[in-house]
């Protein structure tokens, strides 16, 4: 793992969905907030600010990037941005997903939480 | 197009304006294009409604994300350090700049100027105010070493949660405890470090040339164990002075100590007489310190045989200290455990639950809620402020666009003229805060006086430094609020547009007229709020006050008595007492009648006990509330007698024991019987002492101790009946009650110079003493809605005084073709309906959600009182059509010729 991924992980929630909806493809602002909302039952809602906030920051970082192509299938006006992850993002999605699994086989293993469970 | 979106685009672009430049120039068009989309989903799923429930997230998120944008700006510029500096410097040299320009520009124009500055000191000034009532009951500690920590240890007897009587089941969740019980915790409980008992005691202590009652506490050492207060002079209690047949000891309050003593150390080892026994004095407290109440001037420690009571005899507060890093939860838990086991090892015979409080909770009692209404009042009133000068800015920088239209064109960036516009409404701002905190300051002492004196903690007040920073932030925000509208709307203007346009007004600048109604709508909404509030208030407090209380309370004077142990050893004696007594009184001039009780309405204190009662089908047990009384007690109350008869001086020791019922308690013991002539006794059924008393009479319920409770069925005794030390002699005067206080002092002392000086009270204080908090909370709202809805009237005549004035020539060529003034007029109040509708709608939805915290402080008032709705919003709209109606008329008298000409 190198240290652009350690250092970023853990992820805050909203970051982790936007990258992990990146994955797919190319996607513009608004369809990652809807997809996102819809993905975690409603329990995350990014609004427009926050959104592009955190775009902006994960640019900076090179987790993604703007994205030059238009998918020909969304006839979409020409105001739309697309987004798409990096191979940087992607690893430290990966990344992520491998630190959150360890800590739900951890947590597994507690019979206090798999009683919870039932 | 999707309805309403165009409009909440444009406010939308226009908050934009908060984010950093470099942000908007990257993310503008796409951020704006996702608030379509939010928009046109909204709308297709819920309608307007989904919309604008979108919309208002979006709202939020922007202002937020856009304020922390600012915060994330400079990592992304790099570290270098050598140009940040230079950019600091600059920054500081700007802002030097900025206000000194800002200073000038206000000086040039002192009449705007003054206006504005009064207006916020006003409102800052109210602010501070509230607020340092609300830090000094609410947030400042308890003057105790590490406050958080003390808690009130209660029981609870959970056989009283479900009484129907509130009464019953208050008590029963803070139950007092017996001295067993707390010898027990002592030992037992080691979630608390330290356990102490006390109980309020108001004995007459002999100070050598008078006898006067003082307030004292009796404690164990446990109580100053807990407090962890070191005393100022000598010792505190310590556990040897607990143990039964130690010598009786009092610790001294420093005012007490002074007052007593001048401050002489050589008090300690004196002695002091309360009640007749002597007191060594071990101890002096300091400067600052109470316990329970700053009115306790001694404390003592139990006699003996409180100290030996036993478990049924419950009368002691317990305050207990948590083991350090033990929460009160943690703490709780722990407790229960200890009380559970306690349960098993006395068989039963402690049956009761454990409870703690924190102390801070206990103290400040149920005045959270009110002060918070208070301080959310005030608040309001300071945002409408702040929307008319904002609106006084948005005209002044109108007439400004052509000097920043230059300044402009002559380089000056739109950031900069946006931080000039901004710092010139922090410095009226802070000038505000400035001249608010010299009102505060000034009327601080008034205003003391003013506070309820139900209102605990009152005399820990101050102005400190956290009530200075509070109206330093609010003058802060006051001068961001009124300035970021007018600044970010005068500074989008195109430069050309102005110098082009010869700087006309408004008239026809759809942003700006935007912003004007805007403003003038939110003042409209918050002081509708605020007349809701207020009305319900008033409502709940007129019904509070004109309640049906059973008695008549004019020109009724109380005097409070209590007779020496030593002198009146027995009811003879005592009978006699009061029979002279009542002669000397009765023969004043302008007394009406003179009666005697050992507790009355409004008198502070009640009696209950269990009672046996005959009924056509069988005995009873009713718990009653209980007075003793003398035979003219109903008659000076007027509390009508409604069967049988009242008493009469034949009702003494050693006639046949006689009662008198309340209605209430015929009511409910004798549903469809006379009571008269019926029998009652103390005690419960299955016991057989105690002495049967037959009723003779029916009198109406009386309330007893709070307005707002209802009365509880009771019955009266004849006072010359019963043993009793402590009295109230209640008199009916002829009219003012005032003029008999020093009057009956001297002849009590004329009779007994050992009895101590009596407290003398009028009923009508005594009412007014009970309802002094709503009073105080209803009297503050009212003023402060009648202040914001006179701000937003005011702020609705000057948007459309202004706006008539820009359309001076409009108006000149609309008469000259032959408009009918009635045209004109209309006109205008349409456009002034328009805004007060639209306040008005946002007003009912604020409301409608606000109202609800006032829901448990209103008294047979409902919160949603369509009344006070319907008659708010009238009163406000018609104020505001008013305050149109004059610039309307004004605008009809322009003269055609005189308009052009000005052209």
């Amino acid at each position: 793992m190198n240290e652009f991924v350690r250092a970023a992980l853990p992820l805050k929630p909203a970051d982790y969905f936007i990258l992990y909806v990146l994955l797919d493809g190319e996607r513009h602002g608004y369809w990652m907030a809807k997809e996102i909302e819809r993905i975690s039952d409603g329990q995350v809602r990014l609004e427009a600010g926050n959104l592009y906030r955190s775009l902006r920051r994960m640019m900076k970082s090179a987790w993604v990037q703007k994205s030059d192509r238009r998918p020909a299938l969304d006839s979409d006006d020409e105001r739309r941005r697309y987004y798409s992850i990096t191979e940087l993002g992607t690893k430290i999605v990966r990344a992520e997903v491998a630190r959150m699994r360890a800590v739900v086989t951890t947590a597994e293993a507690h019979s206090a939480v798999r009683s919870g469970d039932g | 197009m999707t309805p309403g979106l165009r409009f909440f685009e444009a406010c939308y672009r226009r908050l934009l304006w908060l984010y950093p430049a470099d942000f908007r120039r990257a993310h503008a068009t796409e951020t704006v294009e996702f608030f379509r989309d939010l928009y046109r989903d909204g709308y297709r799923r819920r309608g307007l409604a989904g919309a604008l429930i979108k919309t208002g997230r979006a709202f939020r998120d922007l202002i937020v994300s856009a304020l922390l944008s600012h915060l994330d700006g400079p990592r992304w510029s790099g570290n270098s350090s050598r140009p940040h500096d230079k950019q600091k410097k600059e920054l500081v040299m700007t802002t030097v700049r900025d206000v000194v320009y800002a200073v000038r520009a206000l000086v040039r124009a002192p009449g705007f100027a003054l206006i504005a500055i009064i207006t916020l000191a006003l409102g800052i000034g109210a602010n501070t105010a509230i607020f340092s009532v609300v830090n000094g009951v609410l947030l400042r500690p308890l003057p105790y070493p590490e406050p958080d920590r003390l808690v009130n240890v209660w029981q609870v007897n959970e056989e009283w949660l479900d009484n129907p009587d509130p009464r019953f089941r208050n008590l029963g969740a803070k139950f007092p405890a017996s001295a067993r019980v707390v010898w027990d915790w002592v030992e037992r409980a080691t979630a608390l470090e330290s356990v102490g008992a006390y109980k309020w005691n108001r004995p007459a202590l002999d100070f050598g040339d008078r006898v006067e009652q003082v307030w004292t506490a009796e404690v164990t050492s446990g109580v100053f164990d807990a407090l962890a207060v070191p005393p100022h002079l000598g010792r505190v209690f310590v556990v040897d002075d607990d143990r039964v047949g130690a010598a009786s000891t009092a610790v001294l309050s420093y005012g007490f100590w002074q007052g007593q003593f001048g401050g002489d150390s050589a008090a300690i080892g004196q002695s002091i007489t309360l009640d007749g026994s002597g007191y060594v004095i071990v101890g002096v407290m300091p400067d600052g310190f109470y316990f329970p109440d700053p009115a306790t001037q001694v404390w003592t420690t139990l006699d003996d045989e409180a100290k030996q009571r036993p478990r049924d005899w419950q009368f002691l507060e317990v305050i207990g200290r948590l083991r350090p890093g033990l929460s009160v939860a943690e703490a709780q838990l722990e407790m229960e455990a200890m009380n559970a086991q306690l349960i098993e090892d006395t068989a039963g015979e402690h049956e009761f639950g454990v409870r703690l409080i924190l102390r801070t909770t206990e103290v400040v009692g149920d005045v959270q809620r009110a002060l918070f209404v208070l301080i959310g009042a005030v608040g309001l009133v300071l945002l409408i402020a702040c929307a008319n000068i904002a609106n006084l800015l948005l005209v002044r920088a109108t007439g400004r666009r052509r000097e920043l239209a230059v300044r402009a064109a002559l380089g000056a960036s739109r950031g900069r003229m946006v931080g000039q516009l901004l710092t010139e409404s922090l410095v009226i701002g802070l000038m505000g805060g400035l001249v608010g905190l010299g009102l505060a300051v000034a009327t601080f002492k008034p205003m003391l006086a003013f506070l309820p004196s139900s209102l605990p903690r009152t005399d820990e007040i101050f102005l400190d430094q956290r009530v200075l920073l509070f109206s330093l932030v609010a003058s802060l925000a006051t001068g961001i609020l009124v300035g970021v509208l007018p600044a970010l709307t005068v500074s989008r203007t195109g430069i050309t547009d102005v110098l082009r346009e010869g700087g006309r007004g408004f008239a026809g600048d759809g942003g700006r007229r935007w912003a004007h109604n805007l403003l003038v709508s939110s003042e409209i909404a918050l002081a509708f709020v605020l007349l809701v509030g207020s009305g319900l208030l008033v409502k709940s407090f007129v019904r509070l006050t004109s309640i049906e209380r059973g008695f008549d309370a004019a020109n009724v004077s109380m005097v409070f008595f209590r007779l020496p142990q030593a002198t009146h050893d027995n009811t003879e004696r005592r009978s006699t007492f009061l029979m002279r007594f009542h002669e000397r009184l009765a023969a004043f001039p302008g007394v009406q009648s003179v009666g005697f009780a050992d507790n009355m309405p409004f008198g502070g204190g009640t009696s209950s006990t269990n009672m046996t009662v005959e009924t056509a089908s069988g005995p009873k047990e009713a718990n009653l509330q209980y007075s003793a009384v003398s035979a003219d007690f109903f008659d000076a109350l007027r509390i009508p007698v409604l069967a049988g008869r009242s008493f009469t001086d034949a009702d003494r020791l050693g006639s046949r024991p006689v009662v008198i019922v309340s209605e209430g308690a015929a009511r409910e013991l004798w549903p469809d019987e006379d009571p008269v002539g019926m029998r009652m006794k103390r005690g419960d059924l299955e016991e057989t002492d105690g002495e049967w008393r037959t009723i003779v009479g029916v009198v109406a319920d009386t309330r007893h101790r709070r307005l707002d409770i209802d009365p509880r069925p009771k019955f009266y005794e004849p006072i010359h009946q019963v043993r009793r030390t402590a009295y109230i002699a209640v008199i009916k005067t002829q009219d003012d009650a005032n003029a008999l206080s020093g009057a009956a002092r001297n002849i009590l002392s004329e009779l007994d110079p050992t009895i101590p000086v009596p407290r003398v009270a009028t009923l009508e204080r005594q009412i007014a003493n009970s309802v002094a908090m709503p009073r105080f909370r209803t009297l503050l709202v009212t003023m402060l809605a009648g202040l914001a809805g006179l701000l937003a009237v005011v702020g609705i005549y000057g948007v459309m005084a202004y706006a008539t004035a820009q359309r001076t020539a409009e108006i000149g060529v609309r008469i000259a073709l032959g408009a009918r003034s009635g045209d004109v007029v209309g006109d205008v109040l349409k456009r002034a309906a328009g805004i007060a509708a639209v306040g008005l709608a946002i007003g009912v939805g604020i409301a409608l959600a606000a109202v609800r915290v006032l829901g448990t402080m209103l008294f047979e008032t409902t919160v949603y009182d369509p009344m006070m709705f319907v008659g708010a919003g009238t009163l406000l709209g018609l104020a505001a059509l008013t305050a149109s109606y004059v610039p309307a008329r004004r605008a009809t008298r322009v003269d055609p010729v005189e308009a052009l000409r000005a052209e």
